[in-house]
């Protein structure tokens, strides 16, 4: 299944962050690793990523850096610990958010 | 179709900073290329690859208007509010040291030092414009301290110490976040670096939190000293007052002929020690002012106002000023700072004879061990230089009150 653009618009960047919290990864490593997690629910227009990526950075949730893999150099992201209460502090709020829409949902 | 070229340049044509657009140029470039690389993996011919590889991209035009809000921020809000850090900082820097500033910075201008601490502020304005986040907390503290520091420099070798351990810090700091910008600027930095910013900003926590208590420190100190300096200043002008009225005085000629110790009003010890109990003629009373024993800049603050009259000119005018306050010429010659400009030794020394000097202020550094010598110099008018303790006029004069001789 396949979310609208509008469900997907406010969370893609919590899920970067949560996908970030194991491992520091470069931009297209990120898409394939959310699409694989998602079961390819999550398709981003790959272009889209970056300026999240680099509004994470400006907000000091990630940080980046330049690595040469297969003669190819890919700037890695690395979650901060910033970026890790912002990510824990947007898991709780998804919990108490999906419960609240669950019960309205429910009681319909 | 789209081609990658076209993609990448569409979507930074809404950047302006060029460092930024070269990141993004190469970070776009190389998803576009591990992407392409896939579809050809799976069968795809070049071109084909890199079609779709475009395509999953999406639409360019939104992303360059988001990398153009993201990225084209101004910094103006930034430099006008580091700027205003400095300008208030240094006010109140001139401002709570006010005598000290007044007199030695402005009425002598004393340029290397204000050089020196403005190329400083300059430095840490820099700084700031090019770091903004993290380090950035610690220039207003770091300021502070330089500015406290020199405020101090008489006082302690420690926080000249600390003034210079401050600045190497932000000078070092600087340096490595401006490498570490022209790095990010060509693509080029590493975890290592990314390792070194961390433990950079270890420390640089540690160091906020010695500064912090450092600055308090200092305040507390400045305010003592100032506090100090007011009770200090006070007590000198009462003396000098009393000095200006008594000088001339019936009861001071008297007292001084039969040999006895000047009839000091003030009852505190330390305005007592300012009349030397040793006078013996009319002709050789000598004050010691002892109002600053520890720093020379304050005791020359207090000097300049004891004696308001010789504001703005040196030491070597206030001694020879109290001999000669009928000699309007010479009073004239005092505050153009001209006194003794073309006359030789002989001449020098015929006019002292000339006049009888009744009066000479002694400078000192408030040391015992100088105190005892200008004691011991009954008969002699000495001047110490203010930056060369070894460097003075003796005017010696016999036990009989004749001058013979004169020393530079």
């Amino acid at each position: 299944m396949k979310f609208s653009k509008e469900l997907l618009k406010g969370s893609t960047a919590t899920l970067v962050l949560s996908i970030l919290q194991n491992e520091d990864m470069y931009g297209y490593k990120i898409v394939k690793e959310l699409d694989k997690k998602s079961e390819g629910a999550f398709v981003l227009k790959e272009g889209t990523l970056y300026p999240i990526l680099h509004s994470l950075e400006g907000a000091g949730y990630v940080e980046s850096y330049w690595q040469i893999f297969d003669n190819r150099n890919r700037k890695y992201y690395h979650i901060t610990k910033k970026g890790l209460k912002q990510l824990i502090g947007k898991k709780e709020e998804w919990k108490e958010y999906s419960a609240s829409v669950n019960k309205v949902l429910n009681c319909v | 179709m789209m081609k990658k070229n076209d993609y990448i340049s569409t979507v930074l044509k809404g950047v302006n900073n060029e460092s930024k657009k070269k990141n993004i140029e190469a970070e776009l470039d190389s998803h576009i290329s591990d992407s392409k690389d896939f579809y050809e993996e799976i069968g795809y011919d070049d071109e084909e690859a890199e079609e779709i590889a475009v395509e999953r991209m999406g639409d360019a035009e939104p992303v360059a208007e988001q990398f153009a809000m993201i990225h084209n921020k101004s910094k103006f809000g930034t430099v006008i509010v580091t700027a205003l850090t400095f300008i208030i900082l240094y006010i109140i820097d001139l401002f709570s040291c006010y005598n000290y500033y007044i007199d030695n910075v402005f009425n002598n201008f004393e340029a290397g030092k204000l050089c020196v601490k403005l190329g400083i502020i300059i430095l840490l304005s820099f700084y700031a414009l090019h770091k903004k986040s993290n380090s950035l907390g610690l220039l207003p503290i770091g300021v502070l301290c330089i500015d406290l520091s020199y405020f101090q420099e008489g006082l302690s070798e420690t926080t000249i110490l600390l003034a210079v351990v401050t600045s190497i810090f932000i000078v070092s700091n600087s340096l490595f976040i401006f490498r570490y910008n022209y790095k990010i600027s060509q693509c080029k930095n590493s975890k290592k670096d990314l390792k070194i910013k961390h433990a950079l900003q270890i420390i640089n926590k540690i160091v906020v939190v010695i500064f912090i208590g450092l600055a308090i420190y200092f305040i507390a100190t400045a305010v003592t000293i100032l506090d100090e300096t007011a009770k200090n200043y006070e007590q000198a002008m009462y003396a000098g007052i009393e000095i200006e009225e008594n000088i001339f005085s019936e009861g001071i000629i008297k007292a001084t002929e039969k040999h006895e110790k000047y009839p000091s009003s003030s009852t505190t010890a330390d305005t007592e020690a300012l009349y030397n109990p040793t006078i013996t003629q009319f002709e050789n009373i000598y004050f010691t002012i002892d109002y600053s024993p520890k720093d020379e800049n304050w005791s020359e603050a207090f000097t300049m106002n004891l004696s308001p009259h010789i504001d703005g000119i040196n030491y070597m005018n206030i001694i020879v000023y109290s001999p000669f306050r009928e000699d309007t010429n010479m009073i004239d010659k005092a505050f153009k700072n001209d006194f003794f400009e073309g006359k030789n030794k002989q001449e020098i020394l015929s006019y002292l004879i000339e006049s009888k000097p009744i009066g000479l202020i002694i400078y000192t550094d408030g040391s015992e061990e100088n105190e005892m010598e200008a004691v011991r110099y009954t008969f002699h008018y000495k001047y110490y230089d203010y930056y060369n303790i070894n460097d003075y006029i003796s005017v010696k004069f016999d036990k009989d009150g004749n001058l013979v001789d004169i020393e530079y």
